[in-house]
């Protein structure tokens, strides 16, 4: 069973903050939660770095029978998720 | 950072270029192996916060030392750049001086007895230099790693999926599986490969160097 919660991060999503944002995605994967909603409606840029932060956090939820659903990303923030192929694997909701 | 002990992804390329019988480096496609160890220190840097990258540009996070001299030197080059370059024009300026990177890694893998140095002749006449590994644990275990990543569809950790693009880039995966396993597998492998942008600008560099020296052959 899916036990889900949301955040979402504004702005940039990079190496400058990429270690602060794995704490909070891991940080609400805690208990029963298996499954992370994460809003990027409001995410302007995404590094390397912060994808890197998306994947630990999916590895994390799928880890706990759950997944990360990536929400409403803007043209830029979508297309680089599907450049990196990450749309393969990650389930993404344009 | 890696711990101590742990192998760098330098460190995992490099044994797993050499053939295990020999002791002598696979024959790979030209320049590959230069740019992939240049990729390999870009990843460490990646990894220990130094740098980042995306699409258009790689870019300085903190300027601070690593406390190792193989990162730190690429790292001084990078933070004195006035321009932010591609990946790929920094994957060609770090892999410029040629085997140099590559012999510095197994010098030190000899020092930490992962491998030996062993004198051959070749022709009875001319001295070659071969490492052969010590008790081929430390390959092993990373070929083990991979094999088991490629055959799940686990989402990988980020040292395995850039240890997959040095792989994928350099001509080593393909060495490693059977004909039928190189069908199976080539698109898990360019899925887990491809998730990393220095993967992605590490097989183009390749790629680009390779038609470069082609053209250069025919139009000398």
């Amino acid at each position: 069973m899916a036990i889900s919660k949301d955040c979402k991060p504004v702005g940039r999503l990079d190496g400058a903050n990429a270690a602060t944002y794995e704490k909070e995605f891991l940080g609400l994967l805690v208990d029963d939660v298996n499954t992370l909603n994460i809003d990027l409606s409001e995410l302007d840029y995404v590094s390397s770095a912060g994808l890197r932060v998306l994947l630990v956090a999916a590895k994390a939820a799928k880890g706990k029978g759950g997944k990360v659903v990536l929400l409403s990303p803007k043209p830029a923030i979508l297309e680089v998720l599907k450049i990196s192929g990450f749309d393969k694997i990650l389930d993404v909701r344009a | 950072m890696t711990s101590p002990n742990k192998l760098t992804l330098a460190e995992e390329l490099v044994l797993i270029a050499l053939d295990d019988e020999s002791g002598s480096l696979l024959s790979l496609p030209p320049f590959s192996l230069e740019v992939a160890m240049a990729a390999s220190l870009l990843m460490e840097l990646e990894l220990a916060g130094r740098i980042d990258s995306d699409q258009q540009k790689l870019f300085v996070i903190s300027p601070n030392p690593t406390g190792k001299a193989i990162l730190d030197e690429p790292l001084e080059e990078i933070v004195a750049e006035s321009r932010q370059l591609p990946t790929s024009a920094w994957l060609r300026r770090l892999a410029a001086p040629g085997p140099v990177l590559r012999e510095r890694v197994i010098a030190g893998l000899v020092d930490r007895g992962v491998l030996r140095s062993v004198e051959k002749r070749l022709l009875w006449v001319f001295k070659t230099r071969v490492y052969p590994p010590t008790s081929g644990i430390e390959e092993s275990e990373v070929k083990s790693r991979v094999m088991t990543l490629l055959n799940n569809d686990e989402i990988p950790d980020t040292r395995d999926a850039l240890l997959v693009g040095l792989l994928r880039a350099t001509g080593i995966m393909y060495r490693l599986l059977s004909s039928t396993e190189r069908e199976r597998l080539r698109d898990r492998i360019d899925q887990i490969a491809n998730l990393e942008e220095i993967n992605r600008a590490l097989s183009a560099t390749v790629s680009e160097l390779l038609i470069e020296l082609t053209s250069a052959s025919f139009h000398p």
